[in-house]
């Protein structure tokens, strides 16, 4: 559609954009970064001169619905397709609430046990879902998303990998453990409160730190503030201001050095939108600004440390439930975006993600899709190909300064996690989603097949996936079979020594590690976590 | 009342929640017949025990009145709650969230939460709130738990109410709401500082107990209690006090009732003089619209006159 | 002046709330008010249609149809007379499912103001039916 010359057309930031660029758009503080290289501080061109040359990015989708072995059995035609590393995903009602399936909650919707991922609820279970998984070659994630849910998570995973004789201090991998997600994103029934939550991914972080240097203990989600209405700036400045909480404590701690810490905090994942120069500046800016954190905050300089990794996944709410086809355009190009901002780890979203949860079908083109922008478009032959562009280094600069003042407004709130307290960063995430909904109603913002470009006839190609039937049935069984078959005074011993440590300041993780190993079970351990630290209080805003 | 009407009441007062419901929502629209229900329950009022709960915005009124629904049972057969959130000026709708906070899992049976718009009204409450909390009253409901709009305003209509008024704040409140500070202090019987694990809680705790200390009806001690509501911290303690409270508001049952009867028919009566006065203001509007620029003193005069002796006339006990 | 009340519900554990918050919002601004109870069992959803004495419910449906379907079986028993809609992440022959049943369904993409049209029209097809039987 033609736009009018004189209309105003603003980037998702809310960068008004010129017809062109020139050198003069780029803001004064970033032209001194203009002329560094891949490999050099700032960094946001890259970490290494010969970026994807040497190290392509990782093909990683996130994959996992019913039954353990239904997961596994995907991971392993995701594998045998392309894929360079793998996500376990967690059933949502279990996982995220830490429910066994008997819990009243699930009782009442059992028929979703199973849609959103895997069912786990013993160590038994991660062990028939890893079954045969290349755990020790491929970087694996092993779930644990959503905060309370995170060490039951890491420590069923490292359980099962100590139990095939992988030794814990090698391994790679990484969880999630996410607040953007937990607070903001994706609201739970039931859910420790922030200040617990700080304490357990600062646990996390401590573990690994002393025991796992491989492994990658928190991820940072800005897509989850993203695809909750944050706008880019405001991804990239929330996201730093979760980091710091992090940090702080660890600092205040003093238990582990800093440097490892924000070793373990730099990995950390970003949604690919698809507004395709703002979502790659985005990329750069974000390298840009954590060398500039650790430096000016920590006094961290150190390369591999001041280097930002990240992981990427094309943005799930601009997939649409109309004409899913069109879809598969739709995460070409966010996957563009995102390799164009040079991300290490990529997952393009499923073109039935208004649907449901991925096809088989839907789950291998998200690959073929990876695998045709990395084998056939000479993407990876250029490091940084958008560097120096005048377009692309005005946005990063912009995108530098406007995320730095939203990461100041969240400071001046008391910082993150008094935002997610007091519902400051979800008003702001609803008024965006408000406004971005009504450009779209007053015909500002199209969307192919929905605001325009129907198809009155058949506007639905395909239906989705529903996954297996038996999940919670099978659930319900293992359950009883693995309460009815462990060593129950052990079990309950590790649970006891649990809640001391809850109720105390140690770290968390050894007592997890154990109750994991006595086959303890989620619910259990969820049980404990209700009871020691209570619930967090919804901020709802309207 | 109409034939309707007597047939919701009698089933709710047997005990049907949905004829109650639909009572409350005739209370909310219908002004005139809100008063003709309300005025048949009058020898069944004064039973009831009323807790107002109150509180600046955000300091998690809802959670500690979910937690204290854990505790309601232990004395009383069923509880009601009744939760007032603002209206938007403009459009009139409402979002209404309470419900959210208040759990009521397995318990819903003895539990019956209402939301309930303030759709403009002053002071923390809605218009029709008292109506409701006497069709609770006058149907059997042992227990009935306000929670005020979240409010910094020194209107608080609650206390005047509710047997006890417990006033939820958090730490650091004094400093944020001083101008509001007065209207808090000197309303509740019961203070509570939730979120009491945040820093400052024992200063804000000092703080109340210091202001408390100057009210000049500080002859009976009015408590200041820390809660953490996400951990049930302090809720037995706070529903003890609001327990002990109730009996002393209760020394003498018969005035209870006597008072809330008389209340109502004060209301009641305010409700039809309201009538009154503006239908004949409307009459006098009316005959003042010919167009006319200047109207002479005594024609005025005498107008308001006559306007006067209408309402008088109106408000005459009506033969039946 | 009568208003009308809306309950929104979620039957789903999975805490997406971007689409009920954003209907919920556009239902106040058209003068609704709109009773929020978030992540609901068909036995609260039940409760407070009930307890609230709402004109409307409307559910957003996350996961299996059949979860959507008890909630909706157990209004149609207690209030067979209260209009429902439905909104989410609902496959197509899931929408044919709910649309046989009589319920108006409003996949991701639709647009808000068609929402609360139909809310207006459900409310008064309601109303209606209920002075007819007086």
């Amino acid at each position: 559609m033609k736009k009018s010359e004189s209309e105003q057309i603003r980037s998702a930031s809310g960068i008004e954009l010129k017809t062109f660029y020139t050198k003069d758009d780029i803001p004064k503080a970033h032209e001194p970064y203009i002329n560094t290289s891949p490999g050099e501080a700032p960094y946001h061109r890259g970490f290494h001169k010969k970026g994807y040359r040497t190290k392509p990015w990782r093909i990683f989708q996130l994959s996992g619905f019913g039954k353990p072995e239904d997961e596994n059995e995907r991971i392993k035609f995701l594998l045998k397709n392309g894929e360079t590393g793998f996500i376990m995903e967690h059933d949502r009602n279990t996982a995220d609430h830490c429910y066994n399936v008997d819990h009243p909650q699930v009782l009442a919707r059992r028929e979703d046990v199973g849609l959103t991922g895997a069912v786990m609820q013993s160590v038994r279970d991660t062990a028939i879902c890893l079954e045969g998984l290349p755990i020790e070659t491929s970087f694996g994630h092993a779930g644990g998303a959503v905060v309370q849910h995170a060490p039951f998570a890491l420590a069923s995973y490292w359980t099962v990998a100590k139990k095939l004789g992988y030794q814990l201090s090698k391994l790679a991998g990484t969880g999630q453990s996410d607040f953007n997600l937990t607070y903001l994103g994706c609201i739970t029934k039931q859910q420790i409160p922030t200040k617990a939550g700080l304490r357990f991914n600062t646990d996390i972080i401590e573990f690994c730190g002393k025991e796992m240097p491989n492994w990658v203990p928190v991820s940072i989600a800005g897509y989850n503030g993203a695809d909750s209405g944050l706008t880019p700036d405001q991804e990239l400045g929330s996201l730093f201001a979760n980091a710091i909480e992090y940090l702080d404590e660890v600092q205040r701690r003093q238990s582990i050095p800093l440097e490892v810490a924000a070793k373990g905090c730099a990995g950390v994942s970003f949604r690919a939108s698809i507004h395709i120069f703002e979502e790659a500046a985005k990329m750069r800016a974000a390298r840009l600004m954590w060398s500039q954190l650790l430096k000016e905050r920590y006094n961290i300089t150190e390369p591999k440390i001041a280097n930002l990794r990240i992981h990427c996944v094309t943005a799930g709410s601009k997939m649409t439930y109309q004409q899913p086809l069109n879809n598969i355009v739709r995460g070409t190009l966010m996957g563009l975006a995102a390799v164009l901002g040079g991300v290490q780890s990529l997952g393009v979203s499923g073109y039935d993600e208004a649907l449901s949860i991925p096809s088989e079908h839907a789950h291998q083109m998200s690959v073929r899709i990876q695998q045709i922008l990395q084998e056939e478009t000479q993407l990876a032959a250029v490091t940084d190909p958008l560097g120096g562009s005048y377009y692309t280094e005005a946005l990063t600069g912009l995108l530098v300064e406007k995320a730095w003042t939203f990461f100041e407004e969240i400071q001046d709130q008391g910082g993150y996690l008094a935002c997610l307290d007091n519902g400051w960063l979800h008003a702001k995430a609803a008024e965006n989603q408000h406004l971005e909904f009504m450009e779209m109603e007053h015909g500002k913002q199209q969307l192919v097949g929905v605001t325009c470009a129907e198809e009155d006839a058949s506007p639905f190609q395909i239906d989705g996936f529903m996954g297996t039937d038996d999940a919670f049935d099978v659930a319900l069984e293992r359950l009883n079979t693995v309460k009815r078959e462990r060593h129950e005074r052990g079990a309950s011993a590790s649970l006891k020594a649990l809640e001391k440590a809850c109720r105390g300041e140690d770290n968390i993780m050894p007592p997890i590690m154990d109750a994991v190993a006595a086959e303890a079970t989620l619910g259990e351990i969820g049980d404990v976590y209700r009871e020691v630290f209570g619930d967090w209080n919804i901020p709802i805003q309207f | 009342m109409n034939s309707k009407n007597s047939d919701l009441l009698s089933r709710a007062i047997k005990g049907e929640r949905g004829a109650l419901a639909r009572l409350l929502s005739i209370s909310e629209n219908d002004i005139s017949a809100s008063a003709e229900i309300e005025l048949s329950l009058l020898n069944s009022l004064g039973v009831a025990k009323i807790v107002g709960v109150t509180g600046p915005p955000g300091a998690g009124k809802s959670s500690v009145i979910a937690q204290l629904l854990n505790h309601t049972k232990e004395e009383f057969d069923k509880t009601a709650v009744i939760a007032v959130d603002p209206s938007s000026p403009f459009t009139k709708g409402a979002l209404l969230g309470d419900r959210v906070r208040m759990e009521i899992v397995d318990r819903s049976k003895s539990i019956f939460i209402r939301s309930m718009a303030s759709r403009g009204n002053h002071g923390g409450l809605a218009r029709s709130t008292t109506s409701a909390i006497t069709l609770f009253d006058g149907c059997g409901w042992p227990l009935i738990i306000v929670e005020t709009l979240g409010i910094g305003q020194i209107e608080l209509d609650i206390a005047s109410i509710a047997d006890v008024t417990v006033v939820v704040l958090t730490p650091g409140w004094g400093d944020n709401f001083q101008a509001n500070k007065a209207g808090l202090t000197e309303s509740g019987d019961i203070y509570v500082v939730n979120k009491s694990d945040r820093p400052g809680a024992a200063k804000t705790r000092i703080e109340l107990e210091e202001s408390l200390s100057l009210l000049p009806h500080s002859s009976t001690s009015i408590p200041v209690l820390e809660t953490i509501a996400t951990k049930s911290s302090g809720i037995d303690d706070l529903w003890k006090n609001i327990m002990e409270k109730c009996e002393t508001s209760e020394s003498n049952t018969s005035a209870k009732k006597y008072s809330r009867r008389s209340q109502l028919i004060h209301r009641l009566l305010k409700i039809r003089v309201d009538e009154a006065v503006n239908d004949c203001i409307q009459g006098l509007y009316t005959e003042f619209t010919d167009e006319r620029q200047n109207i002479p003193f005594e024609e005025a005069n005498a107008s308001l006159n006559r306007l006067v002796a209408d309402v008088a006339e109106k408000l005459k006990p009506k033969k039946t | 002046m009568e208003h009308k009340r809306i309950l929104m519900a979620k039957t789903g554990l999975d805490g997406h709330w971007r689409g009920p918050t954003i209907v919920a919002r556009a239902l106040r601004d058209a003068g609704y008010e709109v009773i929020m109870i978030g992540m609901a069992t068909s036995d609260e959803i039940v409760r407070a249609c009930i307890d609230e004495d709402v004109d409307l419910v409307g559910l957003n449906i996350g996961g299996h149809i059949k979860v959507a379907l008890r909630a909706i079986e157990a209004i149609k028993l207690e209030r067979p007379d209260l209009p429902i809609f439905a909104g989410g992440t609902i496959t197509p022959a899931s929408a044919r499912q709910l649309e046989s049943l009589g319920i108006e369904v409003y996949p991701p993409g639709s647009q808000l103001a068609d929402i609360v049209v139909a809310a207006g029209r459900l409310i008064n097809s309601d109303s209606f039916s209920q002075a007819g039987e007086d």
